[in-house]
């Protein structure tokens, strides 16, 4: 019986066992030390960030410092810190303190007496050095002496959570701000540099070149259309030259019957004179036309170097005296006309300059580099586009006249500002907060009023001062972490 | 009838041999081909309807399209709830059906119901569509797609033609969802600066790309004796063709689309999901199974499927189906309790061994238990369940108690027979004789036995829901293996005693005493009991006491549902603030991987964030994860890990986590609607009332000491851009409203055109403005909208643009909204922690008019069949009571036979209390169970004491020689049951034994008191009442044992 009594207790005593290490071991924890002083500290592209107990003289007070460098917000990956406390009178020693984990570093000291003091820090790694400096610090003899520090409420966020996410800071300076509009416009010759090509007299036009197409280049004084004179119509090239060889003749006839007559001095001096300069007009007007008679037509040419933009006319069309046969524009200056928005228009007069970028073309061009200049700024909307147009003259050195063009166009640079990054804004219905540093783990979370944007960076209106250090990079993660998120009924 | 039987079975002993010959082939094959699964199919009959209507605010949508569809809905037959959730974009209705429900007429109703509200819904919405039928436990398996080179784009596409068309292909799979990469699509993103300069406006874009991209038919041509078909082909996939199409003439000069927009592919906006494997961007694939499919060989064919698709792709492209994996699983759980199972039979043979001495009667005995499994596993088959952890559970208790029936008729037969040799030769009766008397002598206690056992289950047909489902399939294996045990012993058992034990070698061995052991064993307990039986006070009085003190430990107890089970994959729910974009969730998730992957034990880390496109499976929005990581315990607790991972991951500030396991979770989720233990919905109107009562109970739980993972559902206000028309404006710039609308949801929300296809494969074409006009604010405000009056004006000179808020999720149940405040349970029990929790809140918190508050999860489940297995043990125990009544004619001796049951109880409540410390459902029945065995040690032992009586013998004598001649049974049939069930208990925390254990702990503790007291108590109270019960009893009992 005893055998079985014994077999059932080790059944039980299995039994228990197995549920024996059930229970949960307490989890460890790492709680972030509430600490009573922090040193923060920014030098040479790094960040300290140190905390200790209270500078009771004779009390040994333990230190944790974190070191970050600012240029990817990362921590130290090695090196050796160490620290010492200066008095007047006493220079203190070096004392090095433990590197914990990348960018933490720990230790504790004894405080020395009484006073006003400095404590220096210095980070060593390969072959750099860098000091961080916090002045006035004060060592009490007693506890009790301690003042009640003004403690800043802030949003808590720690450097390890800040070392783990794409973060940054930043301290506002004084900037130079100019803004860019965004808007469309067009590439187009300026009317100086434009001729036109019109038919000195009706007749049958002649296209005296195989390649004259839209686009061609012609070179000046090449023979571009000739226009041949035929049956119909009044202002017929024919008629026009048989009526001036008429007119001609007759002037002659009249201008040597006048001379013989002034032989005579049948007729005034001022007569023949007359008759003279009748036939002067009607030679010259004869001339005229027989010079274009010897092609049988009259011969157009291109006056100048450029561009045909223009062709109206087809081979052997008919056309009318005056008739625009095409364009030519000459090489060189150009015209960019911006077409900005209405809701723009408040930017519209402090205009400078501008970016722009051809169609079809990625390269992005500078006013600067195309010599160019700003002609007119419309101070009125253009009714068939609806934008204010705003003019520049530029070299034209590889823009095509007549296409689009995209156009950044920049306003006058104003001064002394307060910029921040994109990146550093949290907008909330319509209104823009910043993060401000107020300690090493510590934000503020402030309003600012934004006055205009170049679309990279966001000009500040009020809200910041100049020397105060923002978080340009990761300022959701603060956000997120201050406002924890609960799951929302997830279904199946 | 039973004689019947008894003389048929020894008149034809090869048949029955035959018979059981050909049951065991035909049981063996059955086992080969019976479907497997993790547990019973506890599908609960539930419609999702998905409706899509991309760009829709959540009030929209809820107004618009979840309402109509939840009050139409409503009102079917049979509907026992609807829920909802609306997020942007997207409106998810389930609705629940009775529990036994045919999930097709269902399906039919909803079908008919939807056909009507079509019309109502608005034209930008999509069809409403039922998600496919699949159970709670559908999703199957995981699959993790990535690549170190490959382009997202290329994954994407890759899973959509290459592998999802393939693995659909895969018989039983019903749904593949997949999240992650990059969705390829063709975009005409339009420059409304070109625009203008070209006088092009988006009326003339939209005409002109509508149809571009479509191939024509042109009739037939005949001729040359053939018949052509004509075709006009329009159809393109290039991008310089698609370009150029004519959008409209200037004068006499075309302008083409490549003029005033850029065509190219990109990734289809807005991306509302991604999927990350071990901090890569990948495409995770969920495989959801039909809902009578057999997980195992689904996924065995799944993954014949990706082996033969991994010689088609791209050799750097990786298919890990590794992450989740149901089967694994089931495998390992489905192992583990076959692994108890045969373990407990090996203890059951080493101690009939060890009592028996004897081979015969040991392998007669023996032959019962896979006899009645295999009959049992035929019967379930026949019944159409299939084999789970559940019904295996239930075989591996009864493992222990299928042989007892045929131990009784082997011990009686062997008695008899040896008696019958010791008789003179002339006396002597045939051996069959001597059998089918022995057999009939013990067969009343058979099946009183086999029928109060049965009976204590009655509670369990009581349970409805998820836990009747659950537990069903348990009792029912367990009481038809019982069933088969009594036939077996009724049949075989008889035939092969006597085949076996009738040799004279085996009849000469002495009729009394057994073994060494056994004699042993009989004489100190009678030297015991005789001893005892002058302390009667005593005897009785120390079991009362333990008794009253088990009581009072009962009261201490908690309860809790169903025991945590270690499924090997930790799913993580991390969600961050709502209305975080995609980037910024990703960036935070990040952490979570890296630091996940430092734990050790973790094997890998999938997370998938947002959602997939029309997907039932719906979380928030882009600031909830869900990260599924396999692990191995190494040596740690399941507690520990998640301690240890609950601690890693709250040094991340940001995320707030719920922790679970994929089936657990599911359960949980099925359970209430949420996956916590202890739901809390707050109901009413207001979203803003209901975050901020929400936020108050929050509060106050987080004090309830025993609460873990407190979460209130966030119902802060997501960002949303306003664009507010200014209809003076509009009206002066020629601007309809109809255009307006139409420009904020075509040129900003982007629209699909046309498509175009590369072979097979079909993309969307999408027609939007350029990025710089959709993705910055500025770029709205500067987008330029058609102005009858002057080309073009920017959006923000005819509308307000604001920055404002919205809600982020609208969640739904019957017809109401509803919050949830969600919370876990940690080292306490359910049901107290609530009630304090339930104290506290209608203490603390008012509610004004039309706000209410409902429990629910776990502990509602637990409360409901905690009552239910009371009053219905409440009814068990009359009808045992009824049952010995007819045994034994005496309400005394019913009555005393059940003060086993409180016997039991005392170990019963000591095994839990040191174990768990609460009593869950298992424990219950396994509590059910305890009273079954302990009534028939009762019946066993009275009845011989009558029987002594009868024969002549003192009471004193009577109880003396009567315990004695029962300790063998008694102890053999208690010892074998309790072993049966030790590697159940022992290796509780194994997958697939977890819900076992609890039941097994039970039995044991109760076996084990039961067992111990039952063989001292029993016989001094019989000592105090046995006088007058004999004296009755004669008159009755003559013909008895």
């Amino acid at each position: 019986m005893k055998h079985f009594i014994r077999l059932f207790l080790l059944l039980g005593f299995l039994t228990a066992c197995q549920y024996a290490n059930h229970e949960s071991s307490p989890a460890t924890h790492e709680d972030h030390e509430e600490e009573a002083l922090s040193i923060h500290v920014f030098a040479d592209g790094m960040e300290i960030f140190a905390e200790s107990g209270q500078l009771v003289a004779g009390e040994e007070v333990a230190m944790r410092a974190h070191l970050t460098i600012l240029e990817n917000y990362a921590p130290v990956a090695s090196g050796t810190l160490s620290f010492r406390l200066r008095q007047s009178g006493s220079e203190g020693s070096w004392q090095e303190l433990d590197f914990l984990k990348a960018g933490i570093f720990t230790g504790s000291f004894v405080v020395p007496k009484a006073g006003i003091c400095q404590m220096e820090f210095k980070y060593s790694d390969l072959d750099q050095e860098h000091v961080f400096i916090k002045d006035s610090l004060r060592i009490v003899s007693l506890k009790e002496e301690l003042l009640a520090e003004e403690h800043q409420e802030g949003l808590p966020f720690l450097l390890e959570q800040a070392w783990e996410t794409e973060f940054g800071i930043q301290r506002i300076e004084n900037q130079t701000f100019s803004q860019a509009l965004n808007c469309g416009g067009a590439i187009i010759a300026s009317p100086e540099s434009t001729y036109e090509l019109s038919s000195p007299v009706s007749g049958q036009i002649q296209i005296e070149r195989n390649d004259l197409v839209i686009g061609a280049y012609i070179t000046r004084g090449t023979l571009l259309f000739t226009v041949k004179g035929s049956g119909f119509g009044n202002e017929n090239l024919d008629v026009l030259a048989h009526t001036a060889k008429a007119v001609y003749d007759n002037s002659k006839t009249i201008l040597e019957r006048k001379s013989q007559l002034r032989a005579l001095e049948a007729v005034s001096q001022k007569e023949l004179e007359q008759a003279r300069a009748d036939f002067e007009i009607a030679k010259s007007q004869y001339e005229a036309l027989t010079d274009h008679l010897a092609g049988q037509g009259v011969q157009i040419k291109s006056p100048v170097s450029g561009y045909l933009t223009e062709l109206n006319t087809t081979a052997n069309g008919f056309v009318e005296r005056g008739f625009l046969l095409g364009k030519i524009v000459r090489q060189g200056e150009l015209l960019i006309q911006a077409n900005l928005p209405v809701s723009k228009a408040k930017d519209a007069n402090n205009v400078h300059s501008l970016y722009f970028k051809q169609m079809g073309d990625p390269a992005i061009h500078t006013l600067e580099e195309q010599n160019g200049s700003l002609i007119s700024i419309g101070n009125f909307v253009n009714p068939l586009t609806g934008m204010i147009p705003i003019l520049f003259k530029v070299d034209g050195q590889g823009l095509t006249p007549g296409s689009f063009a995209e156009l950044w166009l920049l306003t006058n640079p104003t001064e002394d500002q307060i910029v921040v990054p994109k990146s550093s804004l949290i907008e909330e219905y319509g209104l823009f907060y910043v993060y401000v540093q107020i300690g090493g783990e510590s934000y503020e979370k402030r309003a600012v009023k934004i006055a205009a944007t170049n679309g990279r960076d966001y000009l500040i209106e009020s809200g910041l001062e100049i020397g105060e250090v923002i978080v340009s990079k990761g300022a959701m993660a603060i956000k997120i972490a201050n406002a924890m998120g609960t799951p929302p009924a997830h279904v199946h | 009838m039973l004689q019947a039987i008894l003389k048929y079975s020894l008149k034809n002993r090869l048949i029955i041999i035959l018979v059981v010959i050909a049951i065991s082939i035909f049981g063996w094959l059955t086992v080969k081909n019976l479907e497997v699964d993790v547990f019973p199919d506890l599908t609960a009959p539930s419609v999702a309807i998905l409706t899509e209507c991309p760009g829709m605010a959540p009030e929209d949508v809820e107004r618009q399209i979840t309402f109509p569809i939840e009050t139409t809905l409503n009102g079917a037959r049979d509907v026992r709830r609807v829920r909802s959730t609306t997020v942007n974009g997207f409106s998810i209705v389930w609705i629940d059906f009775d529990w036994g429900m045919d999930i097709y007429k269902a399906r039919q109703i909803i079908s008919e119901k939807l056909s009507l509200i079509q019309e109502d819904l608005p034209q930008r919405a999509h069809t409403p569509f039922m998600a496919p039928q699949s159970s709670v436990m559908g999703e199957i398996i995981l699959i993790a797609v990535h690549s170190e080179t490959q382009d997202p784009m290329v994954l994407r596409t890759l899973v959509d033609w290459e592998i999802t068309p393939r693995l659909l292909a895969v018989n039983g799979v019903s749904q593949v969802v997949t999240i992650g990469g990059d969705y390829k699509e063709y975009q005409i993103l339009l420059d409304p600066l070109k625009m203008a300069h070209f006088q092009v406006s988006l009326q003339d874009v939209r005409q002109a790309c509508e149809t571009m991209n479509q191939n024509t038919a042109g009739g037939i041509l005949n001729e040359f004796g053939q018949e052509y078909v004509i075709r006009g082909m329009a159809q393109s996939a290039n991008l310089q063709d698609l370009g150029s199409t004519l959008l409209k003439m200037n004068g006499p000069a075309p302008v083409i689309l490549n003029q005033v927009a850029q065509v190219t592919i990109g990734s289809h906006l807005p991306k509302v999901g991604e999927s990350y494997f071990n901090g890569q961007r990948s495409v995770i694939l969920t495989i959801m199974k039909q809902a009578s499919g057999n997980t195992v060989e689904i996924t065995a064919d799944i993954e014949k499927a990706i082996a033969e698709l991994k010689l088609s792709l791209p050799a750097d492209v990786i298919v890990n189906d590794q992450v989740f994996r149901q089967s694994d699983f089931i495998k390992t759980s489905v192992n583990n309790v076959t692994r108890a199972l045969i373990e407990g039979g090996v203890f059951v043979v080493l101690i009939l061994f060890l009592f028996l001495m004897n081979g015969r009667t040991t392998i007669i005995s023996l032959i019962a238990i896979p006899v009645s499994l295999l009959i049992t596993i035929i019967i379930i088959k026949l019944l159409g369940y299939s084999i789970n952890t559940m019904s295996l559970g239930g075989m591996a208790i009864a493992i222990g108690l299928l042989v007892d029936d045929a131990i009784i008729d082997v011990e009686i037969v062997l008695k008899r027979l040896k008696e019958n040799r010791l008789k003179p030769i002339e006396k002597r009766k045939p051996s069959l004789n001597i059998v089918y008397e022995a057999s009939m002598e013990i067969r009343s206690s058979i099946i009183h036995a086999t029928l109060i056992i049965i009976v204590t289950f009655i509670p369990l047909f009581f349970l409805s829901g998820m836990e009747g489902r659950m537990l069903m399939p348990l009792g029912i294996t367990f009481i038809v293996s019982l069933l088969a045990s009594m036939i077996v012993a009724l049949t075989l058992t008889p035939v092969l005693c006597s085949l076996l034990l009738i040799s004279e070698k085996q009849l000469r061995r002495p009729v009394e005493g057994g073994n060494f052991l056994v004699r042993r064993l009989n004489r100190r307990y009678s030297d015991l009991l005789s001893r005892l039986l002058s302390y009667k006070k005593w005897v009785i009085g120390i079991p009362l006491l333990l008794f009253v003190g088990a009581i009072i430990v009962l009261t201490t107890l908690g309860s809790t549902f169903l025991p945590k089970f270690n499924e090997g994959v930790l799913t993580i729910t991390s969600v961050s603030t709502p209305g975080i974009s995609l980037e910024e969730c990703n960036l935070l998730n990040q952490q979570v991987e890296n630091k996940l992957k430092e734990i050790d034990g973790v094997k890998l880390v999938t997370r998938r964030t947002g959602r997939a496109e029309n997907s039932e499976h719906a979380h928030g929005g882009s600031n909830a994860s869900e990260i599924d990581v396999p692990f191995d315990l190494n040596g740690r607790t399941l507690e520990e890990f998640f301690e240890e991972v609950r601690t890693e991951l709250g040094k991340i500030a940001g995320l707030s986590y719920v922790f679970g396991q994929p089936l657990s979770h599911r359960i949980d989720h099925m359970l209430s609607g949420t996956r916590a233990q202890i739901a809390i919905k707050i109901f009413g109107p207001e979203l803003g009332k209901l975050y901020d009562l929400g936020t108050q109970v929050g509060a106050l739980a987080k004090t309830v000491p025993g609460l873990v993972d407190v979460n209130v559902e966030q119902q802060i206000d997501v960002p949303q851009i306003k664009i507010i028309p200014n209809r003076t404006l509009l009206a002066q710039n020629g601007i309809s409203l109809a255009e307006f609308n139409e420009f904020v949801r075509v040129a900003l929300g982007g629209e699909k055109i046309g498509e175009v296809y590369e072979g097979n494969r079909r993309f969307a074409m999408t027609l939007r403005l350029d990025g710089k006009y959709h993705l910055e604010l500025e770029g709205i405000k500067n987008a330029l909208i058609d102005s009858r009056t002057q080309g073009k004006v920017p959006l923000s000179l005819v509308s307000d643009i604001v920055s404002s808020g919205g809600p982020v999720t609208i969640n739904r149940e019957n017809v109401q909204r509803k919050l949830v405040v969600s919370a876990n349970i940690s080292g306490s029990d359910l049901t107290s922690v609530e009630a304090e929790l339930e104290s506290v809140i209608a203490r603390e918190v008012s509610l004004p008019q039309g706000y209410f508050i409902e429990y629910g999860g776990q502990f509602e489940s637990a409360s409901s069949a905690t009552r239910k297995i009371l009053w219905t043990s409440l009814l068990a125990i009359s009808i045992i009571f009824m049952i010995l009544f007819i045994e034994f004619k005496q309400v005394e001796l019913a009555g005393l036979i059940l003060v086993n049951l409180p016997l039991a109880l005392i170990g019963g409540i000591a095994a839990v209390w040191i174990s768990a410390g609460s009593i869950s459902i298992p424990a219950l029945i396994g509590f059910i169970t305890l009273f079954g065995i302990a009534t028939r040690n009762g019946i066993l032992l009275i009845s011989r004491y009558l029987s002594l009586n009868d024969q002549g013998l003192s009471i004193r004598e009577s109880i003396i020689k009567g315990s004695t001649d029962r300790l063998n049974p008694i102890l053999m049939t208690a010892i074998t049951a309790a072993l049966a069930l030790l590697p159940l208990v022992l290796k509780a925390d194994r997958p697939g034994n977890e819900i076992q254990s609890p039941m097994a702990v039970v039995i044991l503790g109760g076996l084990i008191s039961s067992t111990l007291l039952n063989l001292f108590v029993i016989p001094a109270i019989y000592l105090l009442v046995g006088q007058r019960v004999a004296n009755k009893s004669k008159k009755h009992l003559h013909h008895e044992l």
